[in-house]
C-alpha cells in the first residue's frame, strides 16, 4: 500500500525539520526586509508625493506599470544587472510591492477631510504637526490596508525567488516539484501558506485596532 | 484690537477683497455680512494669514501680521468654522485641547483645560471621553468654540460657526457666544449672512457687498439704517423668519 499524503507529509517535516526551519528563516528574513524597504520607501514617497498632484499621477503609473511586469521576468531582468542571490530577489519584491502602499498611503492622505485640514491650519499646526497628529493617523487604516497586501504578496511571490537562487520555501517546494517528492512539495506548500494567513490575520487586527 | 488698513486680495483678474480698511476694538464683537461670495471668509482668513493680501496692512494688538510668524500668529487666534473640523480620531478632550498640545504643552495640565473650558462651553464632563461623531451637532461646535478659547486667545475668528445647525440650536449657540462675551471680552470677528444673528451678537456690524466694505456701524444703528443694501440685508432676514 503506498502511503497517503498525510502521512508523506508527517514523514518529510518529522526527519527534515531542520531543512524547513532553515528555509522558512530564510524566507522570513527575505519578506520581513522587504517589506520593511517596501513601507519605508512607500509611505515616504507617498507623503511626498501626495503635495506633488500630478507627478503623484505619473508616479503611480510606473508603480502600476512595475506591477503588471510578471515576477520572473523582472528577475530575468535584474540578473544582468544584479547578478542572483538575495539582493535581486529583494529588488524585484520591492519594485512589485510599492504599488499598494504608494496608492494606500496617497488616497488615504488625499481623502483627509479639508475641514479638519484647514481646522488645524488654523489653530496653528506647522507642517511636522499636520502630518503626524492630522494627516498620517486619519490615513493610517488604508496605508495599513496597503501594507497588508504588499506583504500577503511578498509571502507568496517571495517563493519564486528560489529561481535567481535566494533560497526560502521556493527551493523546497521546487525542489518536491523535481523529485517527485509529495511530502515536501505539501510541507514547502502549507508553510508558505499558513505564513501568508497569519500575515493577514495579524495585519487585518491592526488595521480595525486604529480605526 | 485689530486695524484692517486699505487691504486688497485678487485671485487672477477678479477682486475678492478691495481696499477695507475696519477697526475692531478689543473686547468688541465685530459681524461681517453679506452675500455669499461678498469676501467675508477671504477677509476673515486674512487676519491669521490663512490668506496672504496683496496690498494694504493688517496689525493684530499692535504687530504688523505682514511681519509675523504665521504659525505663531494662528496659534494666539481662537478659530472656529461652519464644519467644525473637529479632529475624528481624538477624544473631545483632546480636541478642546488641540492648541496646547500644538504649543507642546503635557497632558495633565491640557486634561484640566479642557475639563474646565467643556463646562464653561456648557458641555456635560462625561463626554470629554467620547469621539466626536458621538455628540450632537450642537455640542460639536460647542467643542468648537471651546476648542479656540484653549489657548485663551484675545482674539477669535468665527466663519459662519452656527450656519449649519437647527434654529433652537442656534438660539442656544448665540446665547452661549453672549454668556462667553459678558465675561470675557474678547475680540471677536464673526462672520454670518443672517442680519437676525448680526444684530444679536455684534457690537458692530460691517457689511460688504463683492468684495467691497458698503457699511460698518453700531448693531443698533444698523437695525435703523436707510441704506438700501443694509435694509435688503434687514428683509432677507425678515422674510426668512418664523
Ligand atoms: N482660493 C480661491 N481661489 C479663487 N477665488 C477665490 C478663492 N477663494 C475665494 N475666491 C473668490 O473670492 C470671492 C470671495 O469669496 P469668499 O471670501 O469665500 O466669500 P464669502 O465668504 O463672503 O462667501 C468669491 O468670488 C470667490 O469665488
Ligand atoms: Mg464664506
Amino acid at each position: 500500500m503506498t502511503p497517503g499524503p498525510l502521512q508523506l507529509l508527517a514523514e518529510y517535516v518529522g526527519g527534515k525539520y531542520n531543512v524547513l526551519l532553515a528555509a522558512l528563516w530564510q524566507q522570513c528574513q527575505l519578506v520581513l526586509i522587504a517589506s520593511a524597504v517596501t513601507l519605508l520607501l512607500g509611505v515616504g514617497v507617498g507623503v511626498w508625493m501626495s503635495r506633488r498632484p500630478r507627478l503623484a499621477r505619473i508616479l503611480l503609473r510606473i508603480a502600476g506599470t512595475l506591477y503588471t511586469i510578471p515576477i520572473l521576468a523582472t528577475f530575468a531582468l535584474l540578473i544582468p544587472l544584479l547578478g542572483i542571490g538575495q539582493t535581486p530577489a529583494l529588488v524585484a519584491l520591492v519594485m512589485y510591492g510599492m504599488l499598494p502602499v504608494l496608492h494606500n498611503t496617497y488616497a488615504g492622505l488625499r481623502d483627509v477631510d479639508p475641514a479638519v485640514r484647514q481646522a488645524a491650519r488654523g489653530m496653528g499646526a506647522d507642517a511636522r504637526q499636520m502630518l503626524l497628529l492630522v494627516e498620517l493617523p486619519l490615513a493610517l487604516p488604508k496605508i495599513i490596508a496597503g501594507v497588508r497586501t504588499m506583504v500577503v504578496m511578498n509571502i507568496s511571490v517571495s517563493t519564486f525567488a528560489v529561481f535567481i537562487g535566494a533560497g526560502g520555501l521556493g527551493a523546497i517546494i521546487l525542489q518536491g516539484i523535481r523529485t517527485f517528492h509529495d511530502g515536501m512539495l505539501l510541507a514547502g506548500t502549507l508553510l508558505t501558506a499558513l505564513l501568508a494567513m497569519i500575515a493577514e490575520q495579524l495585519l487585518k487586527w491592526l488595521e480595525q485596532k486604529v480605526r | 484690537m485689530i486695524d484692517i488698513s486699505r487691504v486688497t486680495k485678487r485671485y487672477g483678474a477678479s477682486v475678492a477683497v478691495k481696499e477695507v480698511s475696519l477697526t475692531v476694538a478689543a473686547g468688541q464683537t465685530m459681524v461681517l455680512i453679506g452675500p455669499s461670495g461678498s469676501g467675508k471668509t477671504t477677509l476673515l482668513k486674512m487676519i491669521n494669514r490663512m490668506v496672504d493680501f496683496d496690498e494694504g496692512s493688517i496689525r493684530v494688538n499692535g504687530l504688523d501680521i505682514a511681519g509675523a510668524d504665521p504659525v505663531a500668529l494662528r496659534r494666539g487666534i481662537g478659530y472656529v468654522i461652519q464644519q467644525i473640523g473637529l479632529l475624528p480620531h481624538f477624544s473631545v478632550s483632546d480636541n478642546i485641547s488641540f492648541v496646547l498640545r500644538l504649543l507642546g504643552q503635557p497632558k495633565p495640565l491640557r486634561d484640566e483645560r479642557a475639563e474646565a473650558l467643556a463646562r464653561l462651553v456648557g458641555l456635560p464632563p462625561e463626554v470629554l471621553v467620547k469621539r466626536p461623531f458621538q455628540l450632537s451637532g450642537g455640542q460639536q461646535q460647542r467643542v468648537g468654540v471651546a476648542r479656540a478659547l484653549a489657548a485663551d486667545p484675545a482674539i477669535i475668528l468665527m466663519d459662519e460657526p452656527f450656519g449649519a445647525v437647527d434654529p433652537i440650536t442656534r438660539r442656544k449657540l448665540q446665547d452661549m457666544i453672549l454668556e462667553l462675551q459678558e465675561r470675557m471680552r474678547k475680540t471677536i470677528v464673526f462672520v454670518t449672512h443672517d442680519m437676525q444673528e448680526a444684530l444679536t451678537l455684534g457690537h458692530r456690524v460691517a457689511v460688504l457687498d463683492r468684495g467691497e466694505l458698503v457699511w460698518q456701524d453700531t448693531a443698533a444703528a444698523t437695525a435703523e439704517s436707510e441704506q438700501p443694501f443694509v435694509r435688503e440685508l434687514i428683509g432677507a432676514t425678515g422674510r426668512c423668519a418664523r
